[in-house]
């Protein structure tokens, strides 16, 4: 998909007004209607994950890996929201975005932060709770093109349950 | 109100440059520049909720439901901030939202997820939970013109309470993004 926007004319005194740079204005209107976003969601379908990785992994890549055409000149919003747990009271669970299979969205280098980009301690041992984070990445940081987003996550101890059964899990990446 | 999004004009060379065309991207300039959106804010001035279903029930609907003009063709998210517990330890919440009396945001269908679209563990009987919740729900789901929005609440046992009152802040929020 070729993306369509392009930079705003500098118009001067007696510059023509075609219908290409006519279209142009055309088009840039549309981008900024719709710009370029894609939305993962798992409406309950999926089958809960279990993961007891204490370094980062993906998390169902298979549901969640999703690619996007983005112009690298704009903030890139990554929005995550989802239901966890784990078995082991005081335990860490931790999640983070690896993007391009190269950098992570906490640290935006190829070594992680140690906590992610969002994490939570386990103060009652199997009880559900939400991860959600809805950040960006700033304009620059990623190039013109089609780049993959891979949640990944995982734990200090214990065993973490990612619920994709009975609940919404939802994830997005766009401009 | 009358959206003023158009889609932009295909222009082919000989074609007049008139008012009527300029005004209409000035039109979508504008919409872009405001897109539609509700927001309502209790700010810790309403009363408290007591909720005692196990089904999704509306959250105090006199107060939150949103009617919103949509162009059909934009993702819409909803999200709701605020705070909840329950008189119970080991209890669950859940929350949804109900659009047009027709389908939940959870599932998109008129039956919801079991757990809707946010729900958390009450582990501590009585313990303020922050409830901080938004989901983008894609624009096949809507046509144009208007839509009404309006929060579902459950509890899996007992009585949990929404906060509206205490000083402490909620809002619900219904925008087309771009």
């Amino acid at each position: 998909m070729a993306l369509l926007w392009t930079d705003p004319r500098d118009w001067v005194t007696e510059d023509t007004i075609s219908k290409d740079r006519l279209n142009d204005i055309s088009n840039d209107l549309s981008y900024l209607f719709n710009p370029s976003r894609k939305i993962i969601t798992v409406k309950g379908s999926g089958s809960n994950l279990t993961l007891t990785s204490t370094t980062f992994v993906d998390l169902d890549a298979a549901a969640f890996a999703l690619s996007v055409e983005l112009t690298g000149k704009r903030a890139v919003r990554v929005k995550w929201h989802g239901m966890w747990a784990n078995n082991t009271l005081n335990a860490f669970n931790y999640i983070d975005v690896l993007i391009d299979n190269s950098i992570y969205l906490s640290s935006l280098t190829n070594t992680s932060l140690a906590t992610g980009v969002h994490f939570a301690q386990i103060v009652t041992a199997n009880a559900y709770a939400y991860s959600d984070f809805d950040i960006y990445i700033p304009a620059g940081v990623l190039a013109a093109g089609t780049h993959t987003f891979k949640p990944q996550a995982k734990v200090s101890a214990g065993t973490m349950t990612f619920y994709e059964a009975g609940v919404l899990a939802q994830f997005v990446v766009g401009e | 109100m009358t959206l003023l999004w158009t889609n932009p004009y295909s222009w082919e060379t000989g074609n007049p440059v008139t008012a009527d065309q300029m005004n209409k991207v000035n039109d979508n300039i504008r919409f872009i520049f405001a897109p539609p959106r509700k927001t309502i804010s209790i700010r810790g001035t309403g009363s408290n909720q007591s909720i005692t279903s196990a089904t999704l029930v509306a959250l105090d609907p006199a107060t939150y439901s949103i009617s919103l003009e949509l162009t059909g063709l934009r993702d819409v998210k909803v999200s709701l901030t605020g705070a909840l517990s329950n008189n119970t330890a080991n209890t669950l919440h859940g929350l949804d939202v109900f659009v047009d009396n027709l389908f939940y945001a959870s599932s998109l269908t008129a039956t919801p997820l079991s757990n809707g679209m946010w729900a958390n563990s009450q582990d501590i009987a009585g313990l303020i939970i922050a409830v901080n919740a938004s989901i983008i729900i894609p624009k096949a789901q809507f046509t144009a013109g208007t839509h009404t929005f309006v929060p579902y609440i459950r509890t899996s046992s007992n009585t949990l309470t929404w906060y509206e009152a205490s000083a402490i802040y909620s809002e619900f929020t219904v925008q087309e993004i771009g």
